[in-house]
């Protein structure tokens, strides 16, 4: 159940541990962003129709910052609209909780520790059934500054997309038939990426590759060279399908 | 305008910078003939048409860069479906081209509506 783009609940909850409070919004089956607060930090946790599917703290994201946000003590809890996010969290909330109270114990009770020494590990991604794109997905979904990702085909057909509500995978391909229609004029070879800043900010990134065609939602200070880069061994093979 | 589109121009690797119209006009070009004319117009119109797909998908495009093997090609759109193109070598800092093209934009605008007051409405030339 949403809530209401009306209510935007927006309120405090004191008396109720957070994994409580987690489960509860599981059992209610919730879309919403809890905002965490402890001292001078904030991290946040996005559910979806009462699944966690991303949480953001610190510079960290998915399980490492979920579990950076468990270690904190008297957090103020908050809970706001849902955001479309990418599902960088794909074990149930039930597993997270478990993994960290076992990590929290092997590290002798010290819960800062564990949330800060927690392995950057992205359970997330596609569940697309060829894992050459679940691969791809992974390392998507670990790098930051990327809000979405959409796959095509070459025929311009999306394969997957991480985004629930935005519809970009028409668009993206006529932006592929554009660069092809400006490759005659150019009597060029390419497109090779294609990059397009709205002037809310974001920038859609597409990269057309042998296999598939790669669109990027980023967020507005992304550094896409950098971004690239990073997908560079993906892109070219060289870091193998999925396995997991 | 012709001032403000060299200011482009001197970009190292900037080919050609042009304004073309709605209508297929072009309204002003600076730098170098190694780039026809007819080509950017091409260009143009492709980006336009880019433009209009994307404001059918909610979408307001600031700028679009398009990296070829030889060529970048940096567009910009511009007050009344005007687009501003600058057509650079693949070896051009594009950032730095995208970067001045923005910065230059509100004057640019500025003379591109003088331009349109004084040219009737259909014959941008």
């Amino acid at each position: 159940m949403a809530l209401n783009e009306g209510e935007r609940q927006v309120g405090m909850f004191g008396g109720v541990s957070l994994p409580s409070f987690l489960q509860m919004l599981e059992q209610e089956r919730k879309s919403c962003t809890l905002i965490v607060r402890s001292e001078d930090r904030e991290g946040r946790l996005f559910f979806n129709d009462g699944v966690l599917i991303d949480a953001q703290s610190l510079g960290a994201l998915g399980r490492e910052a979920a579990f950076a946000i468990l270690s904190w003590e008297n957090p103020a809890l908050h809970v706001d609209r849902p955001e479309d996010r990418m599902h960088r969290i794909r074990q149930p909330l039930a597993r997270i909780l478990l993994d960290y109270a076992t990590m929290r114990d092997e590290e002798g009770g010290d819960a800062a520790a564990a949330g800060e020494s927690a392995v950057p590990q992205f359970d997330g991604g596609s569940d697309h059934p060829d894992p050459v794109v679940r691969g791809v997905a992974r390392h998507i979904v670990s790098l930051r500054g990327i809000r979405h990702y959409y796959f095509l085909n070459r025929q311009g057909n999306v394969i997957t997309q991480s985004s629930q509500t935005l519809k970009l995978g028409d668009f993206i391909t006529y932006c592929i038939v554009s660069g092809i229609q400006m490759r005659k004029v150019l009597d060029a070879r390419g497109p090779s990426r294609i990059q397009l800043v709205f002037q809310n900010g974001e920038t859609l990134l597409i990269l057309p590759g042998a296999g598939m065609i790669i669109g990027l939602l980023l967020d507005g200070m992304s550094p896409v060279d950098e971004i690239v880069e990073q997908l560079r061994p993906v892109l070219s093979g060289k870091a193998g399908p999925d396995r997991a | 305008m012709k001032s403000l589109l060299k200011e482009i121009s001197v970009i190292p690797g900037v080919l050609r910078a042009c304004i073309f119209a709605r209508e297929g006009g072009l309204v002003c070009a600076e730098a170098g003939d190694g780039f026809p004319e007819e080509r950017v117009e091409q260009l143009a119109l492709h980006f336009s048409r880019l433009v209009q797909m994307a404001g059918m998908n909610k979408l307001d495009i600031k700028s679009t860069i398009f990296r070829f093997d030889r060529y970048t090609i940096v567009c910009f759109p511009l007050d009344r479906g005007a687009v501003l193109i600058a057509v650079c070598d693949s070896q051009a800092s594009s950032s730095l081209v995208a970067a001045t093209a923005a910065m230059l934009q509100d004057d640019i605008l500025r003379e591109l509506g003088k331009f349109f007051t004084s040219v009737p409405s259909g014959n941008p030339r």
